[in-house]
């Protein structure tokens, strides 16, 4: 399976081959967008929801002193937002980190989705609430863990989240010092310090300042990382089936 | 822009910076030097305290250009 969107999708739980296939045309016309471009404006009242096929996107918000707070991180197979089919202008802008491939998702497509596939709608709504969760987490990141800690836990997330739509082909963060600073809220010469303190631990791996994890599992120890905010594979470990509706049952515990 | 390196003390264990941030000028160096103190300091509290948190910026061809320390005075009254 290429569908990177499916992927993601089915960590919700199955999806049958009507989906599959209907996942497969909304994907099929990507465009190329180079880094540090933006997809949407604060303010923006957008006809399109965005997905992100390959590479990396950010939510971020600009201050009025000029600098930029990122508070959400797009990955392959993740939906930059979903939200713009129901709420009206942007609170947020959307701009891309590295060279990425996106598609546009009119509307009225998300609509379709929604209305007559219900596992891709169970997965949808899913998303959305993991995004949430990914959130918590982040404020608790950036309120109560040292930064050191906060780091190292966000290598963890994007690493296990790369894992769970097979996009982990090196390990690397494409992620620069300042980007972190703005993922983590502090300046970019703590996170230079910060990123030298997990290199010197042998956690992690500095190549042209790009990071990759050295050793995950000391590393997710580190910064006492539990993947269950990301709800992997929640389809399966659950027993929540879409599917129900179809006839199928559900698997027995 | 130019390169500015930032070594840290924290007060347990002293970082040479062999990587460097960019920066607009040295105005901008100083700032982001003092603003990095706190941070640093708060974070390895209460050992980092027992001397001064500091920090020494050096320039491009690694010369020191800035310091500056941050110490906390703490007594028990009674």
């Amino acid at each position: 399976m290429n569908n990177v969107f499916a992927r993601k999708l089915r960590n919700a739980g199955p999806l049958g081959p009507d989906d599959m296939e209907r996942l497969e045309q909304v994907i099929s016309d990507p465009f190329e967008l180079g880094a540090r471009e933006d997809l949407i404006h604060h303010g923006d009242d957008p006809e399109n929801v965005h997905l992100v096929l390959t590479g990396m996107a950010c939510r971020y918000k600009i201050l009025p002193d000029g600098s930029r707070a990122i508070v959400a991180l797009m990955l392959p197979g993740d939906i930059c937002d979903l939200h713009v089919a129901i709420l009206g202008q942007m609170d947020h802008s959307i701009g891309t980190l590295t060279d990425c491939q996106i598609v546009r998702i009119p509307k009225n497509t998300i609509a379709d989705l929604l209305d007559n596939y219900p596992r891709i709608r169970h997965a949808l709504f899913w998303s959305t609430l993991v995004d949430e969760a990914i959130l918590r987490e982040w404020l608790v990141n950036m309120g109560r863990r040292r930064s050191d800690h906060q780091m190292a836990h966000l290598f963890c997330e994007v690493h296990t989240r790369l894992a769970a739509v097979d996009q982990l082909y090196d390990s690397l963060m494409p992620l620069t010092q300042e980007e972190l600073g703005d993922i983590l809220g502090i300046s970019s010469v703590h996170a230079q310090r910060v990123i030298s303190g997990l290199r010197n631990q042998g956690l992690i791996n500095v190549q042209d300042s790009r990071v990759s994890v050295q050793d995950f599992d000391a590393l997710s120890e580190f910064a006492e990382f539990e993947a269950d905010y990301l709800h992997l594979g929640e389809g399966r470990a659950n027993g929540v089936d879409a599917t129900a509706e179809h006839g199928a049952g559900r698997s027995p515990a | 822009m130019s390169l500015f390196y930032f070594d840290i003390n924290d007060g347990l264990e002293a970082a040479y910076d062999d990587t460097g941030t960019e920066l607009a000028d040295r105005a901008e160096a100083r700032k982001e030097a003092l603003a990095v103190l706190a941070p640093v300091a708060r974070e390895g509290l209460p050992d980092s305290m027992k001397c001064a948190v500091t920090v020494t910026v050096r320039d491009g061809a690694k010369r020191p250009i800035f310091h500056a320390s941050l110490t906390l005075v703490e007594d028990w009254i009674e």
